[in-house]
């Protein structure tokens, strides 16, 4: 009689709320961004955030061990099982050495690449004896490897294990202890480290041999085989006046290590996309590299904790107050890339042949009329050959907890491309700069420069019977030059936000005045602050919590700009008081004082200049500091501005490009330009894509800095003239990227999440007695499978967390839904436009048609919660759109967006 | 005028305030741009139990102390602070048969001058602890550590603390120390610290140490980083000690510890590492209780276990159990 009372109650009660819920709203509808797969603008070409190929190609020798321990604590605890070593030593010179690695790289749309690696071969090394007491050594390095790299998501790996099994599910998840660290640990942990142990050990049999096992890769997957290698003979140059150097500054028992190295190291590899169902694509590239290299390492590797455990050999700790390399070398390659559709019988056989180096046959219908290609189903894209020189730069310091690294590299060279159009040739110059601080606490902060210069060219004969390049440009294609910032801080505060527009601002000289200002702190969390702290001891002020900036979430940024070949020249004839003038601007200098400075060179001038020399040694450590190389750039750009307009000849234009683009200060050289350019046409676009991270019991203040930061998502800022489609050199870059990791964009228009909408329908009593709220979720897919096929859909449900520290999975399912009819859809109008197909999919979440373990969304609508859903879809079950997250609050049958 | 008396029950474990269990707060924030006083009082009251077994075999303890502290304010950048301990603590079932213990002491007696929430510059004199270090440790008055040496006792002398800029605060004191049993002679102590504020999380900071002895006879260095997240928090100190007369040895201690708060319950976890002496794992679980609605109660239980590092290592453990009752009340002039 009690718990009917009891019962009774407890029905009038949740009917009184959810009755209160309903007279205001038990319905949120959030809308997402959708970018067709197929459509690969300019943009996204610019905005992978992946490693980037060049600077991990060109100066991957000695930066690799302070790569790897960016994720130090989760490598050391967790991941370094995967990674293994084995040597096996046949004298004191020879080994046979083979490997495992699996990198983990994140993408710009929320899966990751996973590249596994197996390589196997010999080392040589050999002890040549002193040179002036220096130790002089050889070294070859020789290996075969094969390579399995693959994009993947949640998604994907949910729907692998459905397939697989539960015997090899099992395997896959190492007994269930991946999903258990998945659910304790911080979101740095990433479970794709360490799934699919029993994949990861048959990477080295993975290569397809043939068509079957190449149609039987999974989509978008990419495997490559080669040979690669590494000669090299050093002298440590370290002597014994830099070691006794070392003994006069104590530097304990840090290493210090001063090798200066010629080398020469090659790569041969074939690689294979698997496009589509019946499409591969099939790359050759040949890599050579002569040069010289010389490096400054102070550093020492640490095990700490070892005594704790007996068998552990402790937690590696690396400390490098001092990571400093210098590379010179001249880079040959070659590459090479063909698509095969293997529903024809002539591809097959090239394919096949092609997989085992012979790539003639592919060659030859590569020549033919392209109208044939349907018939014999091989499609030629291109062939290229670049030679380059190139200088690279790394600087970086390491203190385990804390690491900042910066590499930068300036290349410059001739580049023949063989594409369907016919032949064309390019003198090309480029500098990369990426800067990467990485901290244990909120992880990496990624900026990178990329300043690439084109310039279409022609070989002539002269009458010596001499090769000579003659101008080719025309309005297909121009000289030009072009100029990205990209940046990507999975953990920004107010003052970071502000400090990153501020860069963006600067790069692009567009004012960005319509993002929101957010306060940098919350008022009320200071009174808060100000009120329990004022009587506190003032000796216990070391444990005084202080006032911070207002954490908000994930924000990347991009901005892009065009400069013509005819804008230079117009700027460079500028009088020179405006390059001082614009420089000064960009450093943030009095303008009027350095431009009159320029016409009458003073002590400031030459305390500047003197100044750029004495800050160099903390550059070594990578301490930039703020100090403006005013005077260094200023004589640098006055002289390439000089000569730019009366150079002609193709080599002579690029020899001045490499002088411009030869900076440490990227975002300031390319503001000069933009303060320069003013009233000249210069296309500009700036993007910014934010993710803010609201939590349920945030102030009304800090509630409202999330707001503004929300504003920053998806804003575009543009110069009145558009950015220039891909050109033709572009277009070749653009393919290549396929290859890399997460670079792959699927060929086939896939579902494509537009909407998630949510509703809370009144209590419900099931057949057993038990009360819930009814939780809904509509989805609307654009390119949505056909007819009444059902759409696959990936929900995660996690519980929100404040500042995400901790992943807090609630449950995980792959559900197969129906589309809703036209009348049943009450969602309202999409955002979408008419032409473009959409369908809208319901599926009840709890309940008796719910999902299978859906307890804890009962236990949510009733007593409260904040959740997040992570929701991705797919039309196979294969191929899975980006992931899309929806953060909400349910409390008293009422439904808020976070 | 007199203003109306405010009285505050702090409702939460703090630990904004050092280990106090309960905190004063301000009413009214324009107090401190007035030149009018105020005044605060808090007080813990601890019983503990303490079970041992290790090197001196199996004996367990009552204890059961409590700790005093309040301030005067004549103005918000005048005031008089007070820190008194006191506790007793009674020792069944050792070698030496039963033993009964009482420690008193005035930990702090000081005039500040300044206000650390409003002034660039402020400093004590008195009976102060000097600037050095975090020294952030478990169960400081329930279980004796073999590190406490590594960080100071209070001792007569002054302090001062200055803004060198927004976000790096420079610390200096001076002391006629009389703790023989610290730093084995009477001598003038000189000492400094840096702290750096960064946003990382909800605000962390890094601190650098140096103190000496005037004598130069003994230096300590340290280094250590703590840092807020939410209501948790979480500290790293390292500290090295050296001698005159030992150039080629030196005493060093590591210390971890962290506090998971999620209400009503909190976890604090500590690893401490004295190099060739010992380590220390310490796991505690507090539970806010709701006893009295006028004073905050947490129920404690902790295990730690110790590994002294000797030709044959030597394993100690403790369990402890209490309870701890706190109190705050605040004054203030709310006529000015």
């Amino acid at each position: 009689m009690t718990r009917c009372i009891q019962f009774a109650s407890f029905i009038w009660v949740n009917f009184a709320l959810n009755s209160l819920a309903f007279g205001q709203s038990s319905e949120i509808i959030k809308d997402f961004k959708v970018e067709s797969s197929k459509s690969v603008s300019t943009f996204e070409a610019m905005n992978r955030i992946v490693e980037n190929r060049a600077l991990a190609s060109g100066l991957a020798s000695g930066v690799n061990s302070l790569n790897r321990t960016v994720d130090s604590l989760m490598e050391a605890l967790f991941y370094s099982v995967m990674d293994q070593a084995f040597k096996s030593e046949f004298s004191d010179n020879v080994a046979l050495s083979s490997s495992y690695q699996r990198e983990v790289h994140g993408t710009s749309i929320g899966s990751y690449a996973v590249i596994d690696t197996f390589r196997l071969g010999p080392d040589f090394f050999k002890d040549l004896g002193k040179i002036k007491g220096l130790p002089l050594t050889f070294s070859n390095q020789t290996n075969l490897f094969i390579t399995n790299a693959n994009l993947r998501s949640d998604a994907q790996r949910k729907a692998e294990g459905q397939r697989n099994g539960f015997w090899r599910e099992l395997l896959n998840n190492w007994i269930g202890i991946v999903p258990f660290l998945t659910t304790i640990l911080p979101p740095s942990f990433n479970p794709e480290e360490l799934y699919d142990p029993l994949g990861y050990l048959a990477t080295p049999f993975l290569f397809p041999r043939d068509v079957t096992e190449a149609l039987e890769m999974p989509l978008g997957t990419v495997r490559s085989y080669g040979l690669a290698g590494t000669t090299q003979f050093s002298i440590d140059l370290k002597g014994r006046v830099l070691g006794d150097l070392q003994e006069t500054l104590n530097f304990g028992d840090l290493d210090l290590k001063v090798p200066f190295s010629l080398f020469r190291d090659g790569e041969h590899r074939i690689s294979i996309l698997r496009r589509d169902e019946n499409e591969v694509w099939l790359a050759l590239s040949e890599v050579r590299r002569m040069g010289q290299s010389i490096n400054f390492d102070l550093r020492k590797n640490y095990s700490a904790l070892q005594q704790l455990v007996k068998w552990w050999t402790g937690l590696p700790i690396l400390i490098a107050p001092i990571d400093f390399g210098l590379q010179n070398a001249e880079n040959i390659r070659m590459d090479e890339l063909f698509g095969f559709d293997l529903r024809e019988k002539k591809a097959q056989e090239a394919f096949t042949k092609a997989l085992h180096g012979d790539f003639q046959p592919a060659r030859d219908y590569g020549e033919k009329a392209k109208s044939e290609v349907k018939e014999h189903g091989v499609h030629f894209h291109f062939r290229r050959f670049s030679t380059k020189s190139e200088n690279g730069l790394r600087q970086g310091r390491s203190f385990y907890v804390a690491q900042s690294q910066r590499q930068s590299l300036l290349g410059a060279g001739e580049t023949h491309t063989i594409d369907n159009q016919g032949e064309f040739y390019t003198l090309d110059a480029e500098f990369l700069m990426q800067d990467r601080d990485w901290d244990v606490l909120v992880g990496p902060e990624t900026t990178e420069f990329r300043h690439r210069l084109s310039i279409p060219v022609r070989k002539e004969r002269t009458e010596n019977d001499k090769e000579r390049y003659v101008l080719a440009t025309d309005a297909e294609n121009p000289l030009y030059m072009t100029a990205t910032l990209k940046l990507a801080d999975d953990f920004v505060d107010t003052l970071e936000v502000q400090n990153i527009e501020e860069l963006f601002r600067l790069y692009s000289g567009l004012p960005l005045e319509e993002l929101p200002r957010i306060p940098i702190r919350a008022k009320d969390v200071e009174a808060k602050l100000l009120s329990q702290q004022a009587f506190a001891n003032p000796m216990d002020e070391i444990k005084r919590r202080e006032l911070t900036p207002t954490h908000l979430g994930k924000l990347a940024g991009y901005a892009h700009l065009y400069f013509s070949h005819d804008l230079m020249l117009a700027i460079a004839r500028l009088p020179i008081d405006q390059l001082w003038n614009s420089l000064a601007v960009a450093f943030k200098v009095d303008p009027l004082f350095w431009s009159q400075e320029a016409e009458n060179p003073g002590f400031s001038y030459y305390a500047n200049w003197f100044g750029s020399y004495l800050v160099s040694p903390l550059r070594l450590m990578n301490i930039q500091g703020n100090f403006p190389d005013l005077v260094l750039e200023a004589r640098r750009l006055k002289s390439a501005f000089w000569k730019l307009p009366r150079v002609t000849e193709p080599l002579a234009i690029l020899d001045v490009y490499r002088q411009i683009l030869d900076t440490t200060h990227p975002a300031q050289l390319i503001r000069t330009f933009v303060q320069m350019s003013r009233g000249l046409p210069l296309p500009i676009a700036v993007g910014f894509t934010a993710n803010p991270q609201a939590k349920g019991d945030d102030s009304p203040d800090v509630k409202n800095a999330k707001v503004a930061f929300g504003k920053f998502d998806d804003r575009v800022f543009s110069s009145p003239w558009p950015i220039p489609s891909l050109k033709r050199d572009q277009s070749v870059e653009e393919k290549l990227a396929h290859f890399d990791a997460g670079g792959h964009t699927s060929s086939k228009s896939t579902p494509l999440l537009s909407r998630l909408s949510l509703h809370l329908d009144a209590f419900i009593v099931d057949s057993e007695g038990h009360l819930f709220n009814l939780l809904v979720a509509d989805f609307t897919a654009r390119n949505p499978p056909r007819g009444k096929d059902p759409l696959h859909v990936y929900l995660r449900v996690e519980q929100h967390s404040p500042l995400n520290l901790g992943r807090f999975v609630l449950g995980e399912e792959l559900v197969e839904v129906k589309p809703l009819s036209l009348a049943e859809s009450t969602t309202g109008p999409s955002l979408l436009k008419d032409d473009e197909p959409s369908t809208t999919y319901r599926l009840s979440l709890n309940g008796p048609q719910g999902l299978k373990n859906s307890g804890y969304l009962d236990e949510a609508t009733l007593k409260g919660a904040s959740l997040d859903f992570i929701v991705s879809v797919s039309e196979n079950g294969e191929d899975w759109s980006p992931e899309q997250t929806m953060s909400f609050r349910v409390e008293n049958g009422l439904l808020t967006k976070l | 005028m007199i203003g109306r008396l405010g009285i505050f029950l702090a409702l939460s474990i703090s630990f904004l305030a050092g280990q106090s269990l309960a905190s004063c707060r301000l009413s009214r924030l324009e107090w401190m741009e007035q030149n009018s006083w105020g005044s605060c009082l808090q007080a813990d009251i601890s019983l503990f139990s303490k079970n041992y077994s290790g090197e001196n075999g199996k004996h367990a303890s009552g204890l059961a102390w409590s700790e005093v502290y309040g301030s005067v304010f004549a103005r918000p950048w005048l005031s008089l602070h007070l820190k008194a301990f006191g506790g007793r603590t009674d020792t069944n079932g050792t070698n030496q048969g039963d033993d009964a213990t009482w420690n008193r002491t005035t930990e702090q007696f000081f005039l500040q001058m300044g206000h650390p929430l409003q002034s660039q510059v402020y400093g004590a004199v008195g009976r102060v602890p000097l600037p050095f270090g975090i020294n952030d440790v478990l169960g400081r008055h329930s279980l004796d550590s073999r590190a406490e040496g590594f960080w100071d006792r209070s001792a007569t002398g002054t302090r001062i603390s200055f803004l060198i800029r927004e976000d790096l605060r420079g610390e200096f004191g001076a002391a006629w120390t009389d703790e023989e049993d610290v730093f084995n002679s009477r001598a003038e102590v000189l000492s400094g610290r840096l702290t750096k504020l960064t946003d990382l999380l909800n605000g962390t900071k890094l601190v650098a140490s140096y103190q000496a002895l005037t004598d130069n006879s003994l230096r300590k260095y340290g280094l250590g980083t703590i840092v807020y997240h939410d209501e948790n928090r979480t500290s790293l100190e390292w500290v090295r000690l050296t001698y005159r007369d030992k150039l080629d040895d030196f005493q060093q201690v590591f210390r971890l510890v962290h506090r998971q708060v999620a209400h009503p319950v909190s976890w604090d976890f500590q690893y401490e590492d004295i190099r060739r002496d010992s380590y220390r794992l310490s796991l505690q679980v507090n539970r806010e209780l709701p006893l009295v609605d006028w004073s905050p109660c947490t129920l404690t239980g902790g295990v730690h276990y110790e590994r002294l590092r000797r030709a044959k290592a030597v394993h100690q453990g403790y369990l402890l159990l209490g309870l701890t009752f706190g109190l705050a009340t605040s004054l203030i002039d709310e006529g000015a």
